[in-house]
C-alpha cells in the first residue's frame, strides 16, 4: 500500500527521477538493519550513473529518430 | 509473508529434531501454542526471532541444547539449528540458522561455537537454490527494525499506551513507514551530490580549449616551416642546377676548360675524402663509446693485484684441496696412506677442514672474475691501439681534404681573375651560387630543428588533449548524476511531510477503528488521536483526554489496537505472532480482543498459557483455529517436546 502510494506521489517527476528515487528505496530497504552500510555513497553512485547512462541512451536514440 | 513451517533441532530445552506447522488459510489463519510457565514459550518465540534476525538471543545462556551437550562424547560436534520455511509474493523460501561446537572434556562446548545461516528460493520443480544475499531478502520481506511490531512480546503490550511513549509511537511511526528508508535516501542523495559538485568543480577549468588553440598554433607553425624547408631545398637545388651549367659552360670554354675539369677530378675526390673521413669519425665514436674499460684500467689492475695476492697468501681456498680431502674421508684413507676409522681423530680433523673451508665455488669465481678482468685489459690496451690508428688516418684525411679544398680556391682564384670577361663573370657567378647554397643549408638545418620541436610539441599536446577530451566527457557525465540525484533529493523532501501526515492520519483512524472494536466500553470512549507530535490519545463521551484514566486492560486494548492498526496499514504482509498477549487480562477484555483478533491480521500465532485462553476466549478463536500445539516439559529431563492438539482431544 505504501509503495503505491509512493509511487503515486512520484509520478509528478520526470520518469528517470522515479526511476533512480525506486532504486535508492529499494536499496535502502535491503541494507536497513545496517546502521552504517558499508561503501554506501558508491553504491549510490552505481545506481545514479545506470540512470544516467539509460536517460543519455534514450535520448540518443530519440535523436537517431 | 506467511510461515509455513518451523523445526527447531537441539534449540535449548527442545532436544533432538521437532517440528511444527502453521495455520495458513483465510479462514483458519490462527494457531494456538500453549504451554505451563517455562515449557518453552519463549523458547519457540525466540528461536523464530534468531532464526531470521539473529536476535533475541543474548544474555539467555546457552542456545545448543543441554541435553544434547550431556549425552555427547567428549570431541562431538553438536549442532543446534532453527529452520523456518516461509512464503511471500508466490515464492517459498527455507531460511536456516545453526550453531555448531565441540563437547570439550569438561563436559561443555568448547570455545565458541560456529554459526551458520542460509537461505534457500524453492523453485516451482522443488529444487532449491541458495539466495546470495539472505539479510537482504529478509529485510525486503520484513525488514529487521520493524519486526518487534510483528513478532510481538505480550509482556510489553501497554508501552504504546504510556504517556512517556510518543517518542517510541515515532519511532514505530518512522520506522513501519518506511519513513527511515525514505530519510536515508534522502540523505545519501544529498552526499553524492554534494559529491559531484565538488568533483565538476575540479573539472571545469577551460583547459581543452587552452590546449586545442595551443595545437593549432603548433600545426599552424609546422605547415608555415614544412614550406620554408621545402623552398630551401628547391633553392638549394636550382642554385645546384645553375652551378652544373655554369661548369659545363666552362668545359666547353677552351680557356677555361683545363682548370674545369681538373676543378670536377679535385671535386670528385674531395666527395670520395669526405665520405672517407665521415666514416672515421663514426669508427672513432664507436671505439670510444667502448672505450670505458681505458679508464677502468687503473682500478682493474689494482684488483688484478688485490686477487694475485691473497691467491700467493692461500687467503683462497682451493677447490682442488676441498675435494682432495673430501676423497680423503670417503676412503677413510689418509695421505700417507694409513687407515682410520669413523669418529676417530684424523676423521674429526679432516671434517673440520672440509666444514672450515669456504664452499669450493669461491673459487671458481675468482679464477672466472680473474680471468675476465684480464681480458678487459687486454680489451683495453687493443682499445687503445684502435684509437690511435683511428686518429692517425683521420688525421691525414683532414690534411688531404685541405689540400685539396686549397687547391679548389686556387683554381676558383684563376678563373674569376681570368682576362676574359666572360669566364670571369660565370665564375663569380658561380661563387655566389655556392654561397647561396651554404646560406640555405644553414636555413635548411635551422628549419629541421624547430620542426622536430614542432613534433614533439604537437605529440605531447595531443596526449594532453586526449587527456581533456575524457575529462570533460566525465563533466557533461557528471552534470547529469548531478542534476539527477539533486532533483531526487528533492523530491524525496517535498513528499516526505505530506506523506508522513497523511500516514499519521491513516493510523490515527485505523487504531481508533481497532480500538472501538475492542474496548469494551465503547460508548464512553468517542475517539483515539494520534497527534503531529505523536501522542496517542483516547478521548471520551466528554471530549476530554482519557488516558490517564483507562486501566491496565484498557491501556493493553490501546497499545494492540496501535500495533495491529500499524501491521494492517503497513506494506509488511507479516503474520501477528504473540508471546502471552492475554497474561495481564481480565477475562472480559480478553474475551473482546479474541472475538476480533483473527480479523486483523492474515496469520496469527499466539503463544499462550492455559489460563490465558479458556472459556469464552477459547471459543471466540475455535472457529478459525487451523492449528494447535501443546508443549510438554518433562522435569526428569528438563526437556520439551511439541506435541500436536488435534481436534478429537
Amino acid at each position: 500500500m505504501f509503495k503505491e502510494k509512493l509511487r503515486e506521489l512520484f509520478t509528478v517527476y520526470p520518469p528517470e527521477i522515479q526511476t533512480l528515487i525506486m532504486r535508492v528505496l529499494a536499496f535502502e530497504q535491503e541494507n536497513i538493519s545496517y546502521e552504517r552500510v558499508p561503501r554506501v555513497k558508491e553504491q549510490i553512485d552505481e545506481i545514479v550513473t545506470q540512470v544516467a547512462v539509460s536517460r543519455e541512451a534514450a535520448r540518443g536514440a530519440k535523436t537517431d529518430r | 509473508m506467511k510461515i509455513e513451517k518451523l523445526i527447531v533441532e537441539n534449540f535449548r530445552q527442545y532436544f533432538g529434531r521437532q517440528r511444527m506447522e502453521f495455520a495458513r488459510d483465510d479462514d483458519k489463519c490462527v494457531t494456538i501454542i500453549h504451554g505451563v510457565n517455562g515449557a518453552g514459550k519463549t523458547s519457540l518465540f525466540i528461536a523464530l526471532n534468531w532464526c531470521l534476525y539473529e536476535e533475541g538471543a543474548s544474555n539467555i545462556g546457552e542456545l545448543i541444547s543441554k541435553e544434547a551437550i550431556s549425552r555427547a562424547n567428549a570431541g562431538e560436534l553438536i549442532q543446534a539449528s532453527v529452520e523456518l520455511t516461509l512464503r511471500h509474493n508466490a515464492e517459498r523460501y527455507v531460511v536456516r540458522r545453526s550453531l555448531q561446537g565441540v563437547k570439550g572434556t569438561n563436559g561443555k562446548i568448547e570455545g565458541y561455537p560456529t554459526a551458520s545461516f542460509t537461505m534457500m528460493r524453492i523453485r516451482g520443480d522443488g529444487q532449491a537454490e541458495r539466495i546470495p544475499n539472505p539479510v537482504g531478502t529478509i529485510n525486503s520481506i520484513l525488514p529487521s527494525n520493524v519486526r518487534t511490531y510483528f513478532l510481538f512480546d505480550g509482556e510489553k503490550i501497554d508501552n504504546f499506551a504510556k504517556p512517556e511513549a510518543a517518542s517510541e509511537i515515532k519511532s514505530a511511526v518512522f520506522l513501519i513507514l518506511k519513513l527511515e528508508v525514505l530519510d536515508r535516501a534522502k540523505q545519501h542523495l544529498k552526499a553524492v551530490a554534494q559529491d559531484y559538485r565538488h568533483e565538476l568543480k575540479r573539472l571545469s577549468s577551460g583547459e581543452l580549449r587552452n590546449l586545442i588553440e595551443r595545437d593549432e598554433a603548433a600545426r599552424a607553425a609546422q605547415e608555415r616551416e614544412t614550406a620554408s624547408l621545402a623552398r630551401f631545398k628547391q633553392d638549394v637545388e636550382s642554385a645546384k642546377r645553375k652551378i652544373a651549367d655554369i661548369d659545363q659552360k666552362l668545359r666547353e670554354q677552351q680557356n677555361a676548360q683545363n682548370l674545369q675539369e681538373k676543378r670536377d677530378r679535385i671535386e670528385r675526390d674531395l666527395k670520395q675524402r669526405r665520405g672517407e673521413h665521415d666514416g672515421i669519425v663514426s669508427n672513432i665514436r664507436d671505439a670510444a663509446t667502448s672505450a670505458y674499460t681505458i679508464a677502468a684500467q687503473p682500478a682493474i689492475a689494482a684488483a688484478l693485484r688485490v686477487l694475485d695476492e691473497k691467491r700467493e697468501r692461500g687467503e683462497i681456498p682451493s677447490s682442488i684441496r676441498k675435494q682432495f680431502v673430501e676423497d680423503l674421508i670417503e676412503q677413510m684413507s689418509c695421505i700417507c696412506g694409513r687407515s682410520f676409522t669413523e669418529g676417530s681423530p684424523e676423521h674429526t680433523r679432516l671434517l673440520a677442514l672440509v666444514r672450515e673451508s669456504l664452499p669450493g665455488s669461491l673459487e671458481d669465481d675468482v679464477l672466472a672474475t680473474t680471468a675476465a678482468l684480464r681480458s678487459c685489459e687486454e680489451r683495453a690496451a687493443r682499445g687503445v691501439s684502435d684509437l690511435d690508428t683511428l686518429m692517425k688516418h683521420r688525421t691525414e684525411l683532414v690534411d688531404i681534404i685541405n689540400a685539396l679544398e686549397a687547391e679548389l680556391d686556387d683554381i676558383g682564384r684563376q678563373l674569376k681573375d681570368s682576362p676574359l670577361e666572360e669566364i670571369s663573370r660565370m665564375e663569380k657567378a658561380r661563387q655566389d651560387f655556392l654561397a647561396d647554397i651554404d646560406s640555405y643549408n644553414v636555413q635548411i638545418g635551422s628549419t629541421q630543428n624547430r620542426l622536430s620541436e614542432l613534433a614533439a610539441e604537437i605529440s605531447n599536446l595531443e596526449k594532453a588533449i586526449a587527456q581533456a577530451r575524457k575529462e570533460e566527457k566525465r563533466e557533461r557525465t557528471l552534470g547529469d548524476k548531478l542534476e539527477l540525484a539533486q532533483a531526487a533529493a528533492d523530491a524525496i523532501s517535498e513528499i516526505y511531510e505530506a506523506f508522513a501526515d497523511e500516514t499519521r492520519a491513516r493510523i490515527e483512524a485505523k487504531t481508533k477503528e481497532i480500538f472501538k472494536l475492542l474496548v469494551w466500553k465503547d460508548a464512553h470512549f468517542q475517539d483515539v488521536r494520534l497527534s503531529s507530535d505523536f501522542n496517542l490519545e483516547v478521548i471520551d463521551r466528554y471530549e476530554q483526554p482519557a488516558r490517564p484514566e483507562l486501566s491496565a486492560g484498557e491501556r493493553q486494548v490501546l497499545s494492540l489496537s496501535f500495533i495491529t492498526a500499524m501491521s494492517r496499514i503497513s506494506d509488511e504482509e507479516a503474520p501477528l505472532i504473540m508471546d502471552t498477549p492475554f497474561g495481564r487480562l481480565s477475562s472480559q477484555p480478553r474475551n473482546n480482543i479474541t472475538a476480533h483478533l483473527p480479523e486483523l491480521a492474515d496469520q496469527l500465532v499466539l503463544f499462550v498459557t492455559d489460563e490465558e485462553l479458556r472459556d469464552q476466549s477459547r471459543q471466540n478463536l475455535e472457529p478459525r483455529i487451523g492449528a494447535e500445539y501443546r508443549l510438554e516439559f518433562n522435569p526428569q529431563t528438563s526437556c520439551t517436546e511439541i506435541v500436536e492438539v488435534t481436534k478429537t482431544q
